[in-house]
């Protein structure tokens, strides 16, 4: 127990300064098809779409104008629970009605978790907004 | 008066051989990365590895990750104390593990060789000596708790169980079974310091708690939420 304190009292086990805000979002859209991108800082994993009940919460993607977009099916590169680095959601857009002239700004609720091998940080809310319009299409 | 002040706040000063320090490990059954933070906690707490120093420990259990087991130590009011020094250590945000130290310093729960330096850092400040005294008498904890000066800093007590753990069925940590050391089941703000001397006694409802516990009284600073006294009792 002793050896066990020393150890984890004066080995650096990989330490690093805590990043509280590892995952930045942009996202791009056109009338079809939106595009969120996270890029996940170094260390940091986003726990994905697809993981399974228990622990942390899986990602959250929510469009708030429902009467333009009642649902949507986001889809992640691949299966896996947790995603690192630069990762692209592809989000297939129906407007349930004609895009306006002067174009519809969309508004997009994230709720997500993340850690890194060293902490973990509580569940995370962020809103993104994006402008459509007939020229993006 | 002041003069028998200063020499009561030195003889106090040389009596207290080991400075206290208060480490409070923010920490969660539902957090992949606290377990490395509750061994470290634990063995920092039986093995006092720094001389000189009295090292307080307090595990804080947080709610945020109860999403598919709750984590029966896990209380709001401890989310709530972690806030309050996110927002004081001007924090993005909160996480876990998270090792606060003497309430003026942070840092990652399992990173051993900066809470060694932190933890260097706070025995700098002097603290004048809290002098504690708890028995339990009639199914209630009656604790003294006395010391000079430190006017105007707010008095608290936590009750902790001293060892707890629990086999986890869900999420990431799953199969493992915790271990926990001086769990808080309960913290009691006491009051507020006022004039030369505190001398305050108060009886406090017992948690329900499985193993022995330790009785923890500090004192804090309103506004910084710096730790300016501290001390403890084994039950």
């Amino acid at each position: 127990m002793r050896r066990l304190a020393l150890f984890l009292f004066t080995t650096t086990l990989g330490a690093y300064a805590p990043n509280l805000n590892p995952v930045q979002w942009t996202l791009i859209g056109t009338p079809t098809k939106l595009i969120l991108h996270a890029s996940v800082a170094q260390h940091y994993k986003l726990y994905s779409l697809t993981k399974p009940k228990g622990g942390p919460i899986p990602l959250e993607i929510k469009v708030r104008e429902t009467d333009w977009v009642p649902t949507i099916k986001p889809t992640q590169p691949g299966p896996a629970p947790t995603l690192a680095g630069e990762i692209d959601f592809q989000i297939p857009l129906k407007l349930a009605k004609p895009l306006p002239k002067e174009g519809l700004t969309l508004h997009i609720g994230l709720r997500y978790q993340s850690c890194s091998d060293q902490i973990c940080l509580p569940p995370t809310k962020r809103e993104l907004e994006v402008t459509l319009n007939s020229a993006s299409r | 008066m002041k003069f028998l002040l200063l020499l009561c706040l030195s003889i106090n000063l040389g009596a207290q051989l080991r400075k206290p320090v208060l480490l409070e490990l923010f920490t969660a059954e539902g957090c992949a990365s606290c377990p490395p933070a509750d061994e470290l906690i634990s063995a920092v707490d039986q093995l006092q590895p720094i001389p000189n120093a009295d090292l307080i420990v307090l595990s804080e259990h947080v709610t945020y990750w109860d999403h598919s087991s709750k984590d029966r130590f896990a209380t709001t009011a401890l989310n709530n104390r972690q806030l309050g020094y996110s927002q004081l250590l001007k924090l993005e945000s909160v996480y876990t593990p998270q090792l606060i130290i003497d309430g003026k310093y942070e840092c990652i729960g399992g990173n051993g060789p900066e809470a060694k330096r932190l933890i260097l850092e706070a025995l700098k400040q002097n603290k004048p000596l809290l002098e504690l005294n708890a028995n339990r008498v009639n199914g209630k904890i009656k604790t003294n708790i006395s010391f000079f000066g430190l006017n105007g800093a707010t008095v608290l007590v936590a009750i902790a169980e001293d060892y707890a753990e629990t086999k986890i069925t869900k999420g990431e940590n799953a199969g493992k079974t915790l271990k926990h050391t001086a769990v808080v089941r309960a913290l009691h703000t006491i009051g507020t310091a006022e004039g030369l001397r505190y001398d305050h006694t108060v009886e406090l409802p017992m948690p329900t708690i499985s193993s022995n516990f330790r009785v923890v009284a500090f004192v804090q600073d309103s506004k910084t939420g710096h730790i300016l006294a501290a001390a403890q009792v084994k039950l």
